[in-house]
């Protein structure tokens, strides 16, 4: 079996009004960078936190290495929200000292390099620190886990060009062939090197999966000149 | 996992409540300090007026305390299930029971402390105020304790004061439990109201709290009946069997409240 993530008939309906997601069907392959590509409100978030366990499905189920989202998918997966949610009262090492202590694959050393090429101080409370700064901390401890899948939810958005080329750098270099990335975005350009896989998704519904090499081929334009294209206003 | 959790909760919760407690203590014995003064025998002076004014701090710092603590650790609560934090707390490889259990078994050993502090605050300012207003008497601590134990006797050894005693025990450990589990299941119970969460905890405050009177009210009706109607004056006899069915009907709905909890921490969650 080569696939880590299975999506079937997922269904989520917000205040019995908005469908965020609609008899959504896709799988995620094991050991790719995947896309999940789609205009802001399409479900991209939505998706990532019930598969995180932070929003209950109102109808359908995922499937992580084939359990639902509880203790076990959450010892394997890493996740980067779109939000920060570092408690302000904590310093980067406690917060360091935290991760270490519940998830088995993290690797204090690896967060420790990563701190120091970044300049940022291990003892600096983290309500001392930018937003920007936060959001690298908070990139540093999900990057440090040996994790099976990684869900970095918009990790390029509202962020210099300078820390964005950091980011993508820091995801492509550290995780282990052999674990998925999924990373949301709708600045496709400028990941749209380092992806394997791309997942279109709109309104709910997934409208397109597909290698990007086959989008490069098959279309004869770049991923992003192809999103560009079907979801055009 | 519960084990580091706990650890962790612990760590995180600790300051503000200890730094409140310890403040108690000190405004305690400032306060119980003013008896050193027998200001009622002298002209209104900027000493008397500040003495009167600690007091008044004594007396809103007995509230503040209780109230405060609670208030905290509530706010914690709520701040790391149903916030930003959140989205750290439910991605932890551990189940919603541990999750849960950690979160309020501190606030309930804060619950317990908070009253032994306020207890002891109260016995300390009586003990000052007994030492400076009495110093003919001259009571010494060895002599203090006598007295302590021979009330105690005389307690226990009136018909059903042993009863009353454990009743009274009952009450106050029930308490802690059901009033920490109020809290926490009412911001629980909250998460359920679409938008308007906050308000949605609050409204689930007060209908448990009307639950939780109109049973005790119908639990103190026969104490209440007996004592008014038949020749019993004992109150110890009278008061035990209430703060027993008080302390069942609290018992009840903490359990109640921990179960609907994980139920909406398990299968309901929805993080904003």
């Amino acid at each position: 079996m080569n696939e880590l993530v299975t999506v079937t008939n997922l269904t989520k309906v917000y205040d019995k009004r908005k469908t965020a997601l609609n008899q959504m069907n896709l799988s995620i392959p094991k050991g790719k960078i995947v896309g999940l590509l789609g205009p802001n409100g399409s479900g991209k978030t939505t998706l990532i936190k019930i598969m995180n366990g932070l929003l209950r499905p109102t109808e359908g189920t995922v499937l992580i290495n084939g359990s639902a989202p509880g203790p076990e998918t959450k010892a394997r997966i890493s996740y980067l929200p779109e939000r920060t949610y570092l408690r302000n009262s904590m310093k980067v090492k406690e917060l360091i000292a935290y991760f270490a202590d519940f998830y088995e694959d993290f690797k204090t050393e690896r967060a420790k390099e990563m701190l120091e090429s970044l300049g940022i101080d291990e003892n600096a409370k983290i309500k001392t620190l930018s937003k920007g700064t936060r959001e690298k901390v908070q990139l540093i401890l999900v990057m440090s886990r040996d994790a099976d899948l990684f869900i970095l939810d918009e990790p390029i958005a509202g962020v210099d060009p300078a820390a964005r080329d950091y980011i993508i750098k820091t995801i492509i270099t550290n995780y282990n062939e052999n674990a998925t990335v999924l990373l949301s975005t709708h600045l496709i350009s400028d990941i749209e090197n380092v992806l394997d896989e791309v997942i279109f998704i709109k309104d709910g519904n997934m409208v397109m999966q597909a290698t990007v090499e086959e989008i490069r081929e098959e279309k004869g334009k770049s991923v992003d000149a192809y999103f560009r294209e079907v979801f055009a206003c | 996992m519960l084990k580091k959790l706990l650890k962790h909760e612990w760590v995180e919760t600790w300051k503000i409540p200890t730094f409140m407690l310890v403040a108690l203590l000190v405004i305690t014995v400032l306060a119980g300090l003013g008896f050193s003064a027998p200001i009622w025998e002298s002209e209104m002076t900027g000493l008397t007026i500040l003495m009167i004014l600690l007091w008044l701090v004594y007396y809103f710092a007995l509230i503040a305390v209780s109230i405060g603590i609670t208030i905290y650790l509530a706010y914690r609560f709520y701040k790391s299930m149903f916030t930003d934090e959140g989205y750290l707390t439910h991605t932890l490889p551990v189940t919603a029971r541990q999750l849960l259990v950690s979160k309020i078994l501190p606030m309930c050993a804060w619950s317990a402390l908070a009253s032994l502090a306020i207890i002891l605050s109260v016995f300390i300012f009586g003990a000052m105020a007994y030492m400076f207003l009495e110093p003919s008497a001259n009571v010494s601590l060895a002599e203090f304790v006598q007295e302590l134990q021979r009330a105690m006797k005389e307690v226990f050894g009136l018909e059903g004061g042993t009863n009353f005693v454990i009743s009274l025990i009952a009450l106050m450990v029930v308490g802690v439990f059901s009033g920490t589990l109020t809290v926490t299941g009412s911001i629980t119970i909250g998460q359920l109201v679409g938008k308007h969460k906050i308000l949605g905890s609050i409204g689930a405050y007060f209908a448990i709290m009307i639950v939780m009177q109109t049973l005790s009210m119908m639990v103190m009706f026969p104490s209440m009946f007996r004592m008014t109607f038949t020749a019993e004056d004992n109150v110890f006899v009278v008061m035990a069997p209430m703060y027993y069915g008080i302390s069942i009907i609290s018992l009840i709905i903490a359990v109640l409240l921990y179960i609907l909890s994980e139920f909406i921490v398990k299968r309901k969650l929805n993080l904003d």
